[in-house]
């Protein structure tokens, strides 16, 4: 439980999912962003962040995203990020800048297909 | 006294003449007054132990003097203190109720003597070491309770008279009353200690909701298994509990520890009432079977105003309208917690108000003898119906329904209190702590509920002023922190929101960070910073109507 979020992390061999819920903000992006790197082993393609049950996210939590996907991009990892379209995290999302040639799904159906 | 004490044969084979009937009669009294002496009420309980059995052993020219109680949890007796046979404290002799010698006075509540042992029938091993020939002992007996047993011992063979079973019984009552005062009060003060660390030290100051509780314990300061409980939750939803667990003192104290510990755990995963309390039940019928409790729990969601909450038995919360009646609300409930298996806690929602005041409590606030429950009900509504704040409405309930020291049983008591709504011009001064961000957002939240604004703009609205908000908390201030100060009005053409603070802004050292200012231009109809010697404050706007 990191306040106001919470977050679950489920393993396979090639993947790593990491399903948010709450609210993600300069309190607690950083631990989120440490507790996120850390359950990447340097096996998996891809990690997938599903958004779909946060409720707010601001800029701090928008530069985590931004961090783990420059880490991953180093190591050819790659960061798939969960944002249903009717989400309202997406308003803030789309006015940060976030780079559309950045992987950004609806579910996580499909993130995991 | 002495007269009748001059008619008992004294101790000893030869009966004696007149005169040495006298000096006996004295000599016992002095043996009296050697344990009874009100010197000894000074001591601590270990050390009147000490000294009683010194004084009893010269009193009754024994050998050894000892001292056991009775383990009721084991039926057992254990050795607790000794003159003569100190090693049967050190060794710990433990003796089964009703067998032996001590076993035996324990189980029968009745002296014994033993003229001549036979080493076959003394089960302590300490006593047929030392070569114990007579043996005599009383039991311990305070308030119909037998305590343990006192017995005395010699080394050649005696016959105790009638009149030194007398004497070791009055020594024993003593024993007795001391031993059962010194546990009794032990173990209150314990109890208490538990039940005080166990209910919370403050409670939370949630946006928009006052919070006030009071524990008040039964007469005599007994505690009892009653508890409250409040915390926010994860979401910025405010969970509050009260309950009641079945008995008092230390067992009931943590027993209701335990409860609420269990609860608290439940409410972090499972986000409704009755999946909390469903899951508590099934605790104590797995876990402790045949405890039992009554518990309310319940959810308060600060920004759309519900509480929602299941109840096991408890008793119903009052609802205090400020316009309108102080009523008891009606209630779903379920079984106490516990109780029976494949229970179910339904579900009830109370719509709350900014002015609605919650009241939850135990039933030791509305229980009086040859009273109704409902009674009690209808006269907490008549003290509830006053206008007051939540810490001084829990003062003027528990004066007038739960004076100290009065009641039978304990007391609980906690006060929900809905603030108004600020009205058009929010005004709100915060820490500047990354922890208050999401009591800001709260707080905005439910200010643009009240105002009917629709959810993309509250989304625009706190996430533009969150930015603002975090950017101050950043930049402005040092470790030592500083204020945050909010600002909004609401109009039906359009919202004017500034985020101020009082400090110097530090360059910015993480180049990384900087989609703040974007964020807010994007999600808002316009942005203007001003920074001057006094601070930095942030304007946001926003366009409302049906242009949009």
């Amino acid at each position: 439980m990191i306040f106001p979020a919470d977050l679950r992390i489920e393993r396979s061999n090639l993947r790593t999912v990491v399903r948010l819920t709450g609210e993600i903000d300069l309190s607690n992006a950083g631990v989120l962003r440490r507790t996120i790197a850390e359950s990447i082993s340097n096996q998996v393609i891809e990690l997938v962040v599903d958004l779909g049950d946060v409720r707010y996210l601001d800029s701090a939590g928008i530069a985590m995203l931004f961090d783990l996907s420059r880490r991953l991009a180093e190591r050819e990892q790659r960061l798939v990020v969960v944002v249903p379209s009717g989400s309202l995290i997406r308003r803030s999302l789309d006015a940060s800048g976030w780079p559309p040639k950045f992987p950004m799904v609806e579910s996580l159906g499909e993130a995991t297909e | 006294m002495i007269d009748r004490l001059a008619r008992i044969k004294p101790r000893g084979s030869q009966p004696g003449p007149e005169i040495d009937l006298a000096s006996a009669a004295f000599e016992h009294l002095e043996r009296l007054q050697s344990v009874t002496d009100s010197a000894l009420a000074s001591l601590s309980v270990d050390q009147l132990l000490e000294e009683l059995l010194v004084r009893v052993r010269e009193a009754l020219s024994a050998d050894t003097a000892a001292i056991l109680l009775l383990d009721t949890r084991k039926a057992e007796l254990v050795a607790r203190a000794a003159k003569g046979i100190e090693e049967e404290v050190e060794r710990g002799v433990r003796i089964p109720l009703g067998r032996g010698f001590a076993g035996t006075i324990a189980a029968t509540g009745q002296p014994v003597f033993i003229p001549d042992v036979d080493h076959s029938m003394v089960l302590n091993p300490i006593l047929r070491e030392k070569g114990i020939r007579s043996l005599l002992g009383v039991p311990l007996v305070a308030q119909g309770t037998t305590l343990g047993v006192l017995h005395v011992g010699t080394l050649v063979p005696r016959h105790f008279t009638a009149e030194d079973t007398a004497l070791l019984q009055l020594v024993g009552d003593r024993v007795a009353l001391a031993i059962h005062a010194g546990l009794y009060e032990r173990e209150r003060a314990v109890a208490r200690k538990l039940q005080h660390s166990l209910l919370p030290e403050t409670l939370p100051s949630p946006p928009g909701l006052r919070l006030a509780a009071r524990y008040r314990p039964a007469r005599g300061g007994e505690v009892g298994g009653d508890w409250y409980d409040a915390f926010v939750l994860p979401s910025g939803s405010v969970a509050v509990a009260i309950g009641d667990v079945v008995g008092r003192g230390l067992g009931a104290a943590s027993s209701m520890g335990k409860l609420r510990n269990a609860l608290r755990a439940y409410a972090l995963e499972v986000p409704s009432p009755s999946d909390v309390l469903d899951r508590l039940d099934r605790l104590i019928q797995i876990l402790d079977p045949g405890e039992m409790a009554t518990a309310l729990y319940g959810v308060i969601d600060p920004v759309h105003l519900t509480f929602r909450f299941a109840c096991a038995a408890h008793v119903p919360p009052v609802v205090h309208e400020p316009d309108g009646p102080t009523r008891v609300r009606t209630v779903d409930v379920g079984p106490p917690l516990g109780a029976m298996a494949a229970a179910t806690f339904p579900e009830n929602v109370e719509q709350l108000h900014a002015g609605t005041t919650l009241i939850l409590c135990t039933d030791g606030l509305i229980e009086r003898r040859r009273q109704s429950i409902d009674e009690g009900l209808q006269r907490l509504c008549d003290v509830s119906r006053v206008r007051l704040a939540a810490e001084e409405r829990c003062d003027h309930i528990i004066k007038l329904l739960a004076p100290d020291d009065e009641g039978d049983d304990d007391v609980a008591l906690m006060v929900i209190e809905v603030l108004p709504d600020q009205g058009d011009r929010l005004a709100v001064s915060l820490p500047a702590d990354v922890g208050q961000l999401v009591v800001l957002r709260r707080i905005l939240e439910r200010w643009l509920a009240e105002r009917c604004v629709e959810p993309t703009v509250v989304h625009d609205v706190v996430a533009a002023s969150g930015e603002a908000a975090a950017n101050a908390i950043e930049h402005a201030y040092g470790p030592a922190g500083g204020v945050l100060q909010v600002t909004a009005e609401w109009a039906a053409t359009g919202i004017v929101l500034t985020v101020r603070d009082f400090g110097h802004w530090r360059v910015r050292r993480v180049p990384d960070r900087g989609r703040g200012i974007p964020i807010m231009q994007a999600l808002t109809d316009g942005m203007r910073i001003a920074q001057s010697d006094a601070g930095t404050s942030v304007e946001l706007r926003w366009r409302l109507g049906p242009e949009e």
